[in-house]
Formats: structure tokens, sequence, C-alpha cells
């Protein structure tokens, strides 16, 4: 650093053995006024100041506003898969709130190529009812849809209230999960009529950005008609990340 | 030629103060002119801001650019005069941002620094050559130095700010 200068307002003067020099030095400063200027015989620096100003952001998008299963559309590309479970649901563990996590009628999904789901070791539908001899009961149906769900706060909760609608043949047993990209699937949230569950907690850090929604339903041999519920998609955090008291 | 007319001259001097009673001397002085090797930057300001605002943050997917908002238009015009033969270069050197309340950094590879059209840079706590020049500048060169901010999606709110140096060097002749 033999020869450097630290930078200097441009209004302070620098005093120099060499009148040319002293008088070179003299017009660049009064170029810059507004500015700062350093000189030197090798080196020259001068600080500067960044700053980035993110506030805290909470945002949520669905891809969807209507999830429609429609057991006439079996096999549609872009249709809802339905495959013959066999049994009760089977509790796979816990979910993030607490409550139980299952595998409605002992089935089980995986992600193949994002975000194409796949049902594990179940026989998958091709038409509804299911063939002669098969119990109607242990047909689940499944669709998903892409969320984003972007925090950059502490700590966040996504949550579903589901409320059906007063009209109409009863819902079904209705389930739910969230998987973010290059995850597992985890073990369905069964959600009652009236109910709330906790789909994700996390962080800022947590990377999330492309979340993946599965709904379930059971059908059980219902009713024929359509029903309908409404399934609210809540982001929160904490208020002292928005400086609310 | 030229010392003869200066010889008679001073002839001519010598005989007018003889003439008038005038005592005179004579004396020679060499002129000198040193310019110091000198290697000097400027800059019109020392503030390089980021702001994110609602229509633009958060994005449509991550990673994400944004350009500084000051300068006017992310760009800093740093001026550089070099004097000196030899190799001069323009440095930049920015450490990680840090958000003093709660602690969190934004790492300085996140930001990228360009000059003119060249390829973007990032940044890092060790000085980094962003422009390199030979020989004198012929007066003031200026360099505008673009800054753009990546976001990943995981960085935290927060007021984050950096001391950063900008710098010119110049390499000793051989």
């Amino acid at each position: 650093m033999r020869g450097a200068a630290r930078a200097r307002g441009a209004a302070t003067g620098t005093r120099r053995p060499w009148p040319v020099v002293a008088l070179a030095l003299a017009l660049g400063v009064s170029a810059v006024a507004q500015g700062v200027r350093s000189v030197g015989r090798s080196t020259a620096e001068i600080p500067l100041e960044a700053t980035v100003d993110l506030g805290p952001v909470l945002q949520l998008r669905l891809g969807v506003d209507t999830l429609a299963f429609d057991l006439d559309r079996l096999g549609d590309p872009d249709g809802v898969v339905c495959v013959l479970g066999n049994g009760p649901d089977v509790r796979t563990g816990s979910g993030r709130d607490g409550g139980d996590a299952v595998a409605p009628a002992g089935t089980y999904l995986t992600i193949g190529v994002w975000p194409t789901l796949e049902a594990l070791g179940a026989p998958e539908l091709t038409a509804y009812p299911p063939p002669p001899g098969q119990a109607l009961g242990g047909v689940v149906c499944y669709r998903t849809f892409a969320l984003g769900a972007f925090a950059n706060v502490g700590a966040w909760h996504l949550g579903v209230s589901r409320v059906d609608a007063p009209e109409g043949v009863p819902f079904p047993s209705l389930y739910l999960a969230g998987v973010c990209r290059g995850e597992a699937v985890p073990g369905l949230l069964p959600i009652a009529d009236g109910e709330h569950r906790a789909l994700r907690v996390g962080s800022a850090a947590d990377g999330c950005a492309d979340m993946l929604v599965v709904v379930a339903v059971r059908i059980d041999g219902g009713l024929a008609g359509i029903a309908r519920a409404d399934l609210r998609y809540t982001l929160l955090a904490a208020d002292a990340d928005f400086a609310v008291e | 030629m030229r010392n003869r007319s200066r010889t008679a001259l001073r002839a001519l001097a010598l005989a007018a103060a003889l003439a008038v009673g005038v005592a005179f001397a004579d004396g020679t002085w060499e002129v000198e002119t040193l310019v110091p090797e000198l290697i000097s930057i400027r800059v019109p300001t020392t503030r390089i801001a980021f702001e994110l605002g609602a229509a633009d943050y958060p994005p449509d997917a991550f990673p994400a650019r944004y350009p500084a908002v000051r300068p006017e238009g992310g760009v800093l015009p740093v001026e550089v005069f070099s004097n000196a033969a030899g190799t001069w270069s323009l440095l930049l050197a920015i450490p990680d941002l840090v958000d003093a309340v709660s602690g969190a950094r934004i790492p300085a590879d996140q930001v990228l620094f360009r000059v003119g059209e060249g390829p973007w840079q990032r940044a890092s706590a060790a000085p980094q050559i962003a422009y390199t020049g030979i020989g004198p500048t012929d007066g003031w060169r200026e360099l505008l130095v673009a800054f753009t901010l990546e976001l990943k999606g995981s960085e935290r709110h927060g007021a984050y700010r950096v001391d950063a140096i900008v710098s010119a060097m110049h390499e000793p002749s051989r």
C-alpha cells in the first residue's frame, strides 16, 4: 500500500511540492465538486457503501381456483387419477401440527418426473365404478396443483381450512399433502369439515418455491351427484416480522 | 546561432551598464519540471443502493436479478487518471452484506458487477480486477461500472449494508 492515499472529500485540499502538479489536482477537485476522489503514487481507493432494503413479504399463489374430481373423466391426461385401495386408512406418522398423517385405504404415492404423481402398489382405475367383485370403499382419487408460497420472514405457517357447502351430496373423506420439489410425498393429512390443518411450516431459508399440493378423496361408494367443499389456504407469519405489535 | 546572439546581447548589456556606471552580474538557472507518477480515481457518489418493491418482488422465479437503484440506472461512473507507462487496474472488493438487527447475510457473490458491456463478475471480499488499462489515460478515463443483485429466494427480509472499496492500482514500470 506504499504510496496509497485515502479518499477524501472533494472540498479538502492536498499539499504537493510541485506547483504544476498542485495546479492539476486543484482543477480535478473543482470538476468533481459533488463527488469523492483519491490520488496516490501507485494506488488510489475510495470506500463505497452498498445497501439492500428487503421488506418482509408473504405471497401465496394458487395454480387453480377449482379442483374437480370428475369420475367420468378417468384416464384423461390432465384428469383425476383413481386407484383401488383396500381397507381402512393406514397411519404413517404425524403431520406438522401433530395430527395424523395417513395412507388413504393403504394407497401410497410417489412423484416420478416432477410434477407427475404415481400410485404405488395399487391398481389404477380406468373407469368408475371398479370392476365387479372390487369393493367401492377402497377407491381413492388424487389430483395435484401447483402452489407458490413465498415468505422471507423468520417463520411461516401454511394452513388449510375446509368448509363444506350445505347443498349437494355429502362430501367424501378428504386428504391433503404439500410436497416441495425433491421431497418424497409425505403421509396425507385427513381434514374434516370445519377443521384446519397445517400443511407446512418453514422459514425463509427453506427454499420451497415450487410446492405441489396433493388433494385426495376417498369415494367410499357415495351417492351420485355433485359434492362441494371450499378449501381456504392461508399463509401466516409472526406480526413481529412486519413490525406489528 | 542562438549562442552567438546571446553573446552579442550580453556584450551590449555590459557596454550599456558600463556607460551608465551600473554593476552587472550574470547567471544561468536550469528549469526542471518533475511530474510524478500518479494514479487517481473519482466517483460522483459513494452509495450503491438496491431497493426492492412490491411490484417486482418476489419475482415469478428465482434466481432473479435486480439492478441497483442508486446511482441512477444502477451504473457508477468511475473516472481513472494515470500518467504513467505500464498497466493500471480498477479493482472492486465487496464483502458479504449484513443485516445488523438479525445478523442475516447476503453473500458477496450475489452482488454482480461489470464494466461497460463486459461480462458480469461476482463480487468477493478480496479485491477483484474489474478493468485493466495500459499506459497513460490522457486525461480522465470514464468507466461505467454496473451493479446488480441476485436473489435466490432464501434471503430473509432486512436492511443490509456493507462497506466496499473501489480502487485503482498502477503496476510500477520495470
